[in-house]
């Protein structure tokens, strides 16, 4: 498998780089670290590349390379990299300009699956995409920006699933599976079945049905997913609720969990406009989110 | 549809626009107001807002200003052709290509053994030789290009200073600040220092028949950077006292780190040559060769001699920002030609004569404030091509001199400390990572409040002497 891991910001979070790391390696999955800085304007765009090529000529690092350098020790110090010959993690190197668009340092993993570290500049939906695009991500991991739009355009744009870690903690998650009849539901499913084996922990599956009458289909769902978890061999409960779908999962997710759903199926225009579930769910829960696509 | 839905709100200004040019549209034309006055009014607002907001690239909004006033029968497609190239864009293009060319000698380290030979270790003698040096080759070779080769100086200054990154902040802004503001100051000295100087010379050629050479330029605006340098080194000293008051060290290291390079090759004298010809046609052969055909002249020699590839200028010079000064002085032509830039005046003269700033020096205080405003949140290029028209012709209809607003309006421009997006320079020192936005206002505000007093006080003496009435 393929994440990738998008950081920003003067300070990069280091309980986001550490949480997406511990997954990461659960998988054995290849990991690029994204730093997305913001694009210069047009008219001095070409000023600020000489500038960059000076900095480069006189050996000073580029803006944003402090950010991977801090994602790289955190890397190291969770066994994400492999260590050198001597016990240590391998030396940061100069990162190499413009492979695939992007400013790229490539290490060995700890199980011999490659670390990237990335640098590229623009709009960060954009500039994932584009990433994902050309590196077929399965996964990306994002920190829980307090900028509501900014959380709504990640959910809604990025092309593949996306993890937001919000206020992640140093505990055994339980998983927290949010299922009904639907195919991005399904997909759910699948993605938590292999994430609870290769995290070792449990999963609570919970299906809601917004009216009373409608129970039976979200039993059915249920069931369904509780048969997938079985033949995992995944240790599981389920719980079957009636109400609002936001507010019953808010209400079941506590800190240790990881609320994992399958992308909303209403039309795209519609969750710009009036928000979508997902959305609604990112901002209430005190937990990090899986969106499954 | 999930990409095309992202890809409109990214560029939902460019649709904003595009509804509030059409319904402009919409109304019948002011009775003192031309069809095409009116058209060029609402191209002009169309292309500032996407100017601002960056919907789409700068260039395609340059490529836009022809198409749109060829589709809207603002003139012939010949004369709109016309209009985009003439001396001052050549001069625009021929001096960033020198800028390459310079620039490819790789003359920073050079420049920065000179630099240190003249300054010692102490911050304040460092910042004031940091700030003369480098106005003195911004008002040369254009701001972007030295902010540009002095950032690495100043980095490794500041790198060496302290064992840990940003464990110096205020010695950090105080350096970066000398750079970017000095060459702010500096690109108002000499028609080449800032390409808004050829453009304010064209329309003066163009639309007054007033013609300044570069000699002149420098007679009349390069008093203005000797004033500002001293009083920039005391509002930054102020306003980041820094935490050291001695770089010794940092400066043992960088000289070892640089004396490598030795002395100046043959190659490295040949550039000076040829740069040093160059300026010598500009200031006394431009009143009768312009001056684009001495930047080309400079040009062709680099090319000649082997000094710059044409592979280099290609990649090297900002083709954008040459298609975007085409445009703007293309557009601001219109604007003039169509009576627009005459509508605008009259009824913004009606609204500062109001509060008595109609004229003279009110009037030319007005103005610096208000392109100092806009100029801080505009590229400097369309700002300038699309005000330069009104302003200069609302002098005109005031009475007061068309020189001194042209001045006061392109040199105002420089003024805009305090944004981040204000000048190449700043967007520059930004890059490095050292600096906040607050930091802009933190000494931004003093010396624009310095230079727009120095700027009236000279343009109340100096040009009332010295500018022909």
């Amino acid at each position: 498998m393929k994440f990738l891991m998008c950081i920003g910001g003067v300070e990069p979070s280091v309980e986001t780089i550490r949480f997406g790391g511990r997954i990461a390696k659960a998988f054995e999955a290849d990991i690029s670290v994204l730093y997305v800085q913001p694009k210069a304007p047009h008219a001095v765009r070409k000023e600020i590349q000489l500038a960059r090529e000076k900095l480069s000529e006189w050996e000073i690092e580029l803006p944003g390379v402090r950010v991977l350098r801090a994602a790289y020790r955190i890397l190291s110090e969770e066994g994400v990299l492999r260590p050198s010959p001597r016990g240590e993690a391998v030396e940061f190197q100069a990162l190499k300009p413009e492979v695939r668009g992007a400013y790229e340092l490539e290490l060995p993993g700890g199980q011999g699956q490659n670390i990237r570290l990335r640098i590229r500049e623009g709009d960060i939906v954009e500039e994932v995409n584009k990433e994902t695009e050309s590196e077929e991500n399965d996964l990306v991991i994002f920190g829980a920006s307090r900028r509501r739009q900014i959380l709504q355009k990640l959910i809604q744009f990025v092309n593949c699933s996306v993890l937001i870690v919000k206020n992640p903690k140093d505990v055994t998650y339980e998983l927290l599976l949010c299922t009904d009849s639907s195919v991005p539901a399904r997909k759910a499913e699948t993605f938590t079945a292999r994430l609870a084996h290769f995290l070792q922990c449990r999963v609570l599956i919970l299906s809601v049905a917004k009216f009373k009458n409608r129970e039976h289909v979200a039993m059915e769902g249920a069931e369904r997913a509780s048969r997938l978890l079985n033949k995992a061999g995944v240790r599981h409960s389920v719980a079957v609720r009636t109400g609002s779908v936001t507010e019953e999962i808010a209400g079941a997710a506590r800190e240790d969990t990881v609320v994992i759903m399958g992308a909303s199926r209403r039309p795209e225009i519609w969750k710009l406009v009036f928000g979508s579930k997902a959305n609604r769910v990112a901002e209430r829960v005190p937990c990090p989110v899986l969106f499954v696509k | 549809m999930r990409g095309l839905l992202y890809w409109a709100i990214q560029r939902k200004w460019l649709f904003a626009g595009l509804l509030a040019g059409g319904l402009l549209l919409l109304p019948p034309v002011p009775a003192d107001l031309t069809r095409e006055g009116r058209v060029v009014l609402v191209i002009a607002l169309f292309t500032i807002i996407l100017f601002v907001t960056e919907a789409i690239p700068l260039p395609a909004v340059a490529l836009m200003i022809p198409v749109l006033q060829v589709l809207f029968g603002i003139d012939s497609p010949t004369e709109v052709a016309h209009s985009f190239m003439n001396d001052s864009v050549f001069f625009i293009l021929g001096s960033l290509m020198l800028a390459v060319a310079i620039v490819k000698q790789k003359v920073d380290r050079r420049l920065a053994v000179i630099l240190l030979r003249f300054t010692g270790p102490k911050v304040n003698r460092i910042v004031f030789g940091l700030i003369a040096f480098s106005a003195c080759l911004a008002s040369l070779i254009g701001e972007h290009t030295v902010a540009a080769i002095m950032l690495p100086v100043v980095l490794s200054l500041i790198r060496y200073s302290s064992d840990e990154q940003r464990s110096s902040p205020r010695l950090a802004g105080l350096l970066l600040f000398s750079i970017a503001y000095s060459c702010a100051i500096a690109g108002i000295g000499t028609p080449s220092g800032g390409a808004r100087n050829a453009v304010m010379i064209e329309y003066w050629s163009r639309l007054f028949g007033e013609h300044v050479s570069y000699l002149e330029w420098i007679k009349y605006a390069y008093p203005l950077v000797i004033l500002q340098v001293p009083i920039l080194a005391i509002i930054l000293l102020n306003r980041f006292v820094p935490e050291k008051k001695d770089l010794s060290t940092a400066i043992r290291k960088l000289k070892t780190q640089v004396y490598w390079e030795g002395r100046m090759r043959s190659r490295d004298w040949l550039t000076v040559a040829i740069f040093g010809a160059t300026l010598i046609e500009w200031v006394f052969f431009s009143g009768r060769i312009g001056l684009g055909a001495p930047a080309f002249i400079g040009v062709c020699l680099c090319l000649i001699t082997g000094l710059v590839e044409w592979e280099d200028l290609q990649s090297g010079v900002n083709w954008g920002v040459f298609m975007i000064y085409a445009a703007t002085i293309s557009l601001g032509t219109a604007i003039e030609r169509t009576g627009a830039a005459s509508w605008v005046a009259s009824h913004f003269l009606g609204v500062v004569s109001s509060v008595g700033l109609g004229s003279g020096p009110g009037l030319l205080a007005a103005v610096a404030i208000l392109t100092v405003a806009i100029s801080s949140f505009i590229s400097r290029a369309p700002a300038l091509g699309i005000l330069s028209p009104i302003v200069l012709v609302m002098a005109q209809a005031s009475g007061t001199s068309v020189l001194a607003m042209g001045f006061v309006t392109a040199i105002s421009s420089a003024f805009t400390y305090m944004t981040i997006i204000g000048s190449p320079a700043n967007t520059i020192i930004f890059s490095s990572g050292y600096l906040q936005a607050k930091d802009y206002l933190r000494a931004g505000a003093w010396m624009t409040l310095a230079s727009l007093l120095i700027l009236w006080v000279t343009s109340e003496t100096y040009w009332r002497m010295v500018l022909p009435r």
